[in-house]
């Protein structure tokens, strides 16, 4: 179906909550989804890839009861159905050997401790997401919206 | 030639003896000396008398054991300690400046006086390494000490710095609802007012699921965007409602919405400012300036201000919270919350690091014969045998890396605590369960 979905997963509702808020500019253009564990987030992935829709990008804390966010992220990296899905941690508390891990073994895109900048994260996100649409050949003039302009003038450079 | 014959041939010249009373000196540092000292009874100690404070000595002489070793076979022939005896003592001597003895009889002497300086030295060596052993013990104790201090300075720094700030929020939050509500006022009976009430009394309680079930709802019910769609299924509100009021005069879906965020928004700042004084209030019992101790203290008070501290921790596992009536005994507060908070926070970390599926801690309290007992039990993956000895000393941990930012030193001041209050500590460990049990007396 083309949807574009962006899953967020927090343990804290107030979080999740605050998350989406800042995010509600994409709005427009795509879905923000909330999930509370890992588990749920997985649920929600697999219900996007039999709906035909894209992943391009999950946003994840790392504190989380049964599954953490790097031990998440890490299944999506090791799962070659979500290769071009992008990748944010989103942490308030991780220790050197938890960034390590997570850098090596997950393939972060980015590093975002908490609190995070609101214009910062959505700057993030907006390059993440130009990629993804870019990469997977999705037509990027419906989203002109959230595309980031720089990054699509360095692609097309390359004569992408 | 045997030591016996040694000290008969010669040590047994009556004349030539020596008795001293505890503090009197021997020889005195630098002193020159040609004499072998052997120890008939009582104790003599050396020391470098610079060293006034805590001046150990360097070596110690029992009966049967020499002196002046060193002064006698060196070229110096200078004592390089002050000699002095710890208790009533006899020395005898050999002075070998005055030639008792044939050149022959001394070559005789020669291997055994050999054997007595490599003895002397190895003697020397063990005591120099116990006296640095025990220098080293004292050190640690002293720097785990000051380590306490500090933290609990900065935990009562702490805890007043965020006292006020929290102070001054919790009174603002208070007045704004307020003032919020009287704008509001005009409109109490008004559709938008319930609104409020209800993100204000429930705050978002329907979970992230739920809500994704709702918005699906939402979206084929009404036409509204994704974003008012997403907001709306948060707020629980039934659909059946919102489609008897979304056409109503002086509401609309957004304005819905609208009230009930504030009232939602307030609901979560009440929560987390009164979690935060809850917390600040139980720091402030760990710091150093706060080991009062009461008459009349109420375990179970202690143990839910444990819990509230490390709410953030047990959140991620399943915390079963069994108190029972409890008679208030003699101890002191701040001091129980830490013995608490320790046992939990290993109890939980060792359920979250050792991957345990379903966690769960289990915290008891009940009333045994003549003491209050208090269980704090785990179904994490245990002690082994081996180490259960060392578990309660200091500075040993099996915690690396992870989310740990002890010192290794919780269940020593566990110990020490409950010493302090005449209790006892008792720890099962099976590959299913680990508890530990907490005795303290009733006065």
């Amino acid at each position: 179906m083309e949807n574009l979905i962006i899953v967020c997963v927090d343990d804290q509702r107030e979080v999740l909550s605050a998350l989406s808020e800042d995010l509600t500019d994409f709005e427009e253009y795509l879905t923000i989804e909330e999930c509370e564990s890992v588990a749920e987030a997985w649920e929600v992935i697999e219900e996007i890839e039999s709906q035909g829709d894209y992943l391009p990008l999950v946003i994840s804390d790392h504190v989380m009861p049964v599954k953490t966010g790097i031990e998440f992220l890490s299944e999506l990296e090791n799962d070659g159905r979500f290769d071009r899905t992008r990748k944010i941690l989103l942490t308030g508390l991780a220790t050197h050997q938890d960034t390590i891990q997570a850098i090596n073994k997950s393939r972060l895109d980015f590093y975002v401790e908490k609190p995070w900048d609101k214009a910062h994260l959505k700057h993030m996100i907006s390059e993440l997401l130009t990629t993804f649409i870019l990469e997977t050949g999705i037509d990027y003039q419906k989203y002109q919206g959230i595309i980031d302009q720089t990054t699509l003038y360095e692609h097309l450079r390359k004569g992408g | 030639m045997t030591f016996e014959e040694f000290k008969s041939r010669c040590f047994s010249n009556k004349s030539k003896q020596v008795a001293l009373r505890p503090g009197e000196i021997l020889l005195q540092q630098n002193q020159e000396n040609h004499k072998l000292f052997l120890v008939l009874s009582g104790r003599l100690q050396g020391f470098i008398p610079e060293r006034l404070e805590r001046n150990f000595p360097v070596f110690e002489a029992n009966a049967d054991q020499f002196i002046g070793v060193y002064s006698y076979f060196s070229t110096e022939s200078k004592s390089y300690t002050e000699v002095r005896a710890a208790e009533p003592s006899l020395v005898a001597y050999y002075d070998r400046r005055i030639g008792e003895h044939e050149h022959d009889e001394l070559m005789e002497l020669m291997p055994f006086m050999m054997s007595i300086v490599v003895n002397e030295l190895s003697t020397r060596q063990q005591f120099a390494g116990e006296m640095a052993q025990e220098r080293q013990e004292h050190l640690q104790k002293l720097m785990q000490s000051e380590k306490m201090i500090t933290l609990g300075q900065m935990a009562a720094g702490l805890a007043h710095e965020l006292n006020n700030s929290i102070g001054v929020i919790s009174s603002n939050i208070d007045q704004l609802r307020n003032f919020t509500e009287s704008n509001l006022a005009a409109d109490r009976s008004g559709v938008n007012f319930q609104f409020y009430l209800k993100g204000l009394e429930e705050g978002q309680f329907l979970s992230s699921s739920q809500a994704r079930e709702n918005r699906k709802q939402l979206e084929k019910k009404f036409g509204v965007s994704k974003n008012l769609a997403r907001k709306l299924a948060k707020t629980g509100i039934s659909i059946d409602t919102l489609i008897k009021h979304s056409g109503s005069k002086g509401t609309d879906l957004e304005t819905i919405y609208e009230h009930w965020e504030v009232g939602c928004t307030l609901h979560d700042m009440l929560i987390a400012s009164r979690q935060a004084q809850h917390v600040v209030h139980s720091v402030k019992q760990l710091s150093v300036a706060e080991h009062t101790w009461s008459s009349s203290v109420d375990v179970n008070k202690t143990l839910y201000e444990a819990l509230s501290i490390l709410r953030g921790l047990t959140k991620r596992v399943e915390v079963e919270v069994d108190l029972e009536a409890l008679v208030p005994i003699k101890g002191c507060p701040g001091e129980l919350v830490q013995v608490w908070v320790n046992l939990v926070k290993n109890a939980v970390e060792s359920m979250l690091v050792g991957g345990k599926k379903n966690p769960r801690l289990i915290v008891e309290s009940n009333i045994k014969g003549k003491f209050i007992r208090v269980n704090v039990c785990d179904n994490g993956p245990g002690i082994p045998s081996d180490i259960m000895e060392k578990i309660f000393e200091p500075s040993f941990t099996t915690k690396v890396g992870g989310l740990s930012f002890g010192l290794g030193l919780g269940l020593t001041i566990v110990q020490r605590i409950v010493d302090g209050h005449r209790g006892q500590v008792n720890v099962s460990s099976t590959a299913a369960t680990t508890c530990f049990s907490i005795l303290l007396p009733i006065s």
